[in-house]
């Protein structure tokens, strides 16, 4: 585990932010950390960076326990914050460079490592100040700069929140790549970002953490499901049905049904053509993961 | 040590950028040429504003007088204008969340806070020295200064005030994080210091005192030794006040 967050409270005054959050991190995975605005993610993060005190638990990264202040945890940790700010004087690779004396990388791996960089988030080829960048642009930059170090973490906060759909794959892709050197722990209200490129899945609420798990468990609960839709009502539908043993449930005037192999599949169209229910469409049940976290916010 | 070179050079680079060099340069540079300049035709300027036919006797305008500019226009108006330009030096960062990221890359948090200072510190060196030599040369062009008295010491006086006022000013930025935080905390020092000052005392311990005294120890009415205490006493408090600042920010949550 490349962290390990135990039994960690955080309060503002009487406020509680996060309460007695437990969380491991596996390396090398991409772990997606969902929940609404004002769930306390980023105050998980900061807590994590060393940002914020801990009003009780302990966070560890890499086997090195964070504490508040200057905490040498953070060797360890590349960090993306939802707005990153840097210096609209510099270019992209100055503000690299910068960030290279500051975490003291030897001068020969210095610029390679920035060329790398720069080429894997598209900035190769600018040469404008920071200035001139767009949101994008900038997200991209944070990556990079994350990324400097070779970090055994990687944080990103709400990474892709602001951006536009095509920058909103290109960080995606980013992070994806970016799984094959280190661990990746992003948050996001966005679930199908989430659902798109992540292994594990944690969702925080009112300060809680009310599910986490492998998101092919999660989908695995999920996949045995499909939705159709008739040319008459879905409870119309449901009910010339009553009478067979498939396990139906009505949502948004479509009818889902738990159909786990062919034979079962193959004997619910028969139904169906023996019930005259003319079918509209079929697919399999998606959105699971959004579907789970409106379940658990209702 | 690499980590404050690099940071230093960040907020060289970011202060040519944002044209503060620039303006400290032509500030006090203009205000070089002022002070003699002033001396000079202040005379002139008097006679012809009086009323045709009224007589004065004006004596005719020295070195000293041109000094006595210098020590008017560069506390009142160019120590001002350099406080307002470097009352931001925490807050915009601290604001912006542009340190944020050099922090969790392990940029220790007294770097960020001497780096400012000392760059602050070059600025007022610079800033002094560039209106003290053009004054000098420019009042050498016209008068003889050979009977003036400890003019560097007297120049070294302001300098001293200064690096307090900076000094408390970054204090008061980083505890407030707001650009008026610093502005506000020199000012009620300031209003402080010159409340003290109206109590009668035998030995004068109060920082005002350098200030005010450039002009006594220009005519020789005052002796350096006579303000020991104001000028340890500063430099001690600016250095204490330096240290709050650290210790304070780090212990901010950012």
């Amino acid at each position: 585990m490349v962290v390990q967050i135990e039994g960690v409270t955080k309060r503002f005054g009487s406020r509680t932010v996060l309460q007695n959050i437990d969380l491991d991190i596996p390396s090398n995975s991409v772990y997606g950390f969902v929940g609404a605005n004002g769930a306390g993610k980023t105050t998980l993060m900061k807590c994590m960076l060393g940002l914020l005190p801990l009003n009780s638990g302990t966070i560890t990264v890499a086997g090195e326990r964070v504490t508040f202040g200057e905490t040498p945890s953070n060797q360890y940790i590349g960090y993306l914050p939802d707005v990153p700010e840097f210096y609209p004087f510099y270019t992209a690779h100055q503000y690299l460079e910068l960030c290279a004396v500051i975490t003291g990388m030897p001068e020969k791996d210095k610029k390679p490592r920035i060329e790398e960089l720069l080429t894997l988030v598209g900035l190769a080829d600018t040469s404008s100040s920071i200035s001139t960048y767009s949101r994008g642009m900038k997200q991209r930059l944070g990556i990079a700069q994350a990324l400097l170090n070779r970090p055994k973490l990687l944080i990103c906060d709400e990474p892709t929140s602001a951006l536009d759909p095509a920058g909103r794959a290109q960080i995606l892709a980013i992070l994806q790549k970016a799984k094959e050197e280190t661990t990746v722990f992003f948050s996001t209200h966005i679930i199908s970002d989430a659902e798109q490129i992540c292994d594990h899945v944690a969702m925080l609420h009112e300060g809680k953490i009310i599910f986490r798990d492998d998101l092919r468990t999660l989908q695995r609960q999920f996949q045995d499901q499909f939705v159709f839709r008739f040319t008459i009502a879905a409870q119309q539908a449901k009910n010339q049905l009553q009478h067979t043993a498939f396990q139906m449930e009505c949502r948004d005037n479509e009818l889902i049904v738990r159909l786990s192999d062919d034979a079962s599949r193959l004997a619910f169209m028969t139904e169906l053509t023996k019930q005259g229910i003319i079918l509209e469409s079929m697919h399999p049940q998606t959105r699971q993961l959004e579907q789970l976290v409106l379940e658990v916010l209702e | 040590m690499n980590q404050w070179i690099g940071f230093f050079k960040k907020e060289w680079f970011e202060s040519v950028k944002t044209y503060k060099l620039l303006l400290v340069l032509c500030i006090f540079g203009f205000l070089g040429v002022l002070n003699p300049f002033t001396a000079k035709i202040t005379p002139v300027l008097m006679e012809n504003l009086m009323p045709e036919g009224t007589v004065i006797n004006l004596p005719d305008p020295s070195a000293l007088d041109s000094w006595l500019q210098f020590y008017k226009n560069v506390p009142q108006l160019g120590l001002v204008v350099f406080i307002l330009l470097f009352s931001t030096m925490m807050s915009k960062e601290l604001e912006k969340g542009t340190l944020i990221i050099l922090l969790t890359k392990g940029l220790r948090r007294s770097t960020v806070i001497t780096v400012k200072f000392c760059l602050a510190l070059c600025y007022w060196t610079l800033a002094l020295t560039a209106a003290f030599l053009i004054t000098y040369a420019y009042t050498a062009f016209y008068w003889d200064q050979s009977n003036l008295h400890h003019l560097l010491f007297a120049a070294s006086c302001l300098y001293v005030f200064g690096i307090l006022l900076l000094a408390v000013t970054l204090w008061g930025n980083t505890f407030f994080a707001s650009s008026y935080g610093g502005i506000l905390v020199t000012f009620i020092t300031i209003i402080a210091l010159f409340t003290a000052s109206i109590f009668p005392v035998d030995v004068s311990w109060n920082p005002l005192e350098l200030f005010t005294v450039p002009a006594k120890l220009l005519t020789g009415e005052t002796a350096p030794a006579d303000i020991w205490l104001p000028y340890i006493l500063s430099i001690g408090v600016a250095g204490c006040f330096l240290w709050l600042t650290v210790s304070h920010f780090k212990k901010k949550l950012l």
